[in-house]
């Protein structure tokens, strides 16, 4: 991953200006972006925020950046935050959450200035290039028992087979597990943009029997040493001492 | 052996038995009267040659001939009688079961088998009577343990083991 590649933040002189006209957004995306009610505290706390994500970035404390600007957003719904929310996605090479955070810019924020704007398609057009994806074949069909796993983390299934992924480049895992067969792990590296196929069998295990299988099991084999047993007493009894003479006496 | 008893004694109705078979050699018959070898068996668990015993339920005698003659009779015990002796007796009486008249003082010779029964083992001894007593000779012969044969094929003048002294049956 790249996470030294740097992109240039809006200014906080910019900022600043826009918060001070802070407006509402109805957008229902990926960062949350303030109610309309977004009360002069909001703001201060927003602009405030937005200063401290500038400086963790300036730093390359891109995580602590994120959590800023997201936060600054979610108080302001100004784009500028928003704008660079989505660049320190690209500067942590999520290049998925990038390319869907410019999009809410583009899609939430149509009056964006013509420069800001255009930062924003070029951005988006570069991130959503390195998006890879893991085209996942030979699925069951979709069950309560069948759950896939990308990165340790649930995958929703729809039922879409075969089953496309976009992901982040970079080394991924893909496990599927289902109930009365070994559970599938795939590892690698995925490329940029790359389009990875999985192609997954599932091995049944080795058949365990249901409970009452085991106790008819149990029964059956309980019944022929019982039979076995009485065929070898009724043995011994006709293979038993008998007199070799006709002249038998009893001992008394 | 032991093993093979308790399995038995575990299925129902599986009979724990052992058997002697006793081969006798008969004398010849030399008087003028018909006279037949009665013989009668009990265990020393339970009896001794000191009281009378029955003659109900048991083997008619074999009539004598004028020539010497060998009869078997398989003597079968059950468990109880074990770990005793089988004792013998052979009277000369004038009817097959020993019961007419004068029967009750006939002479007769006694044996003991010393320790003949195995569980599930069949043992063998041999006992022979060369001539007809004149008397009853109250001392009996004896056939030692060791000459009861069983358990070991081949030949062997003695069926005991050397170590421990154990009979082969055992």
């Amino acid at each position: 991953m790249n996470h030294s590649k740097r992109t240039p933040l809006l200014a906080l002189v910019t900022c600043v200006a826009a918060l001070s006209v802070a407006s509402a957004s109805s957008a229902q995306s990926r960062v949350v972006v303030p109610g309309p009610d977004g009360s002069t505290s909001d703001i201060g706390r927003a602009r405030d925020q937005f200063a401290s994500g500038t400086s963790a970035a300036e730093e390359g404390r891109w995580v602590d950046a994120l959590a800023a600007f997201r936060e600054s957003y979610r108080l302001s719904g100004i784009a500028a935050a928003l704008y660079n929310t989505a660049t320190t996605y690209r500067s942590l090479g999520r290049y998925l959450d990038s390319r869907d955070t410019f999009d809410q810019l583009l899609r939430d924020h149509p009056d964006l200035g013509e420069e800001m704007a255009g930062d924003a398609r070029r951005f988006r057009a570069e991130v959503g290039a390195r998006v890879a994806s893991l085209e996942v074949q030979g699925l069951p069909e979709p069950g309560d028992d069948l759950r896939l796993r990308l990165d340790g983390s649930l995958v929703p299934d729809a039922g879409d087979r075969p089953l496309v992924l976009e992901i982040d480049p970079g080394p991924r895992a893909f496990g599927v597990d289902r109930e009365r067969f070994e559970s599938f792990l795939w590892e690698g590296q995925v490329a940029d943009g790359a389009r990875e196929r999985i192609s997954v069998a599932l091995v049944p295990l080795p058949v365990s029997g249901p409970r009452t299988g085991r106790i008819v099991l149990f029964l059956v084999l309980g019944a022929v040493l019982v039979a076995g047993g009485i065929t070898a007493a009724l043995l011994l009894r006709q293979d038993g001492l008998q007199p070799e003479s006709m002249n038998v006496l009893e001992l008394r | 052996m032991k093993t093979l008893s308790l399995l038995c004694l575990l299925a129902v109705g599986c009979v724990d038995n052992a058997i002697l078979e006793l081969e006798v050699d008969l004398p010849p018959n030399t008087t003028d009267e018909t006279l037949y070898a009665f013989l009668q068996t009990r265990s020393s668990v339970m009896s001794d040659f000191e009281e009378e015993w029955a003659t109900q339920g048991l083997l008619d005698g074999f009539e004598l001939g004028t020539e010497p003659t060998t009869q078997a009779i398989s003597i079968v015990a059950d468990p109880t009688d074990y770990p005793g002796d089988a004792l013998f007796r052979l009277t000369f009486c004038g009817t097959p079961r020993c019961d007419g008249i004068g029967d009750d003082v006939r002479a007769q010779v006694r044996l003991v088998v010393e320790h003949p029964f195995y569980s599930l083992a069949r043992t063998r001894a041999r006992w022979t009577v060369p001539t007809l007593p004149e008397m009853t000779i109250e001392t009996p012969e004896r056939i030692e343990r060791c000459q009861v044969e069983g358990c070991r094929e081949g030949t062997t003048s003695s069926y005991c083991r050397e170590g421990d002294g154990t009979h082969f049956c055992e």
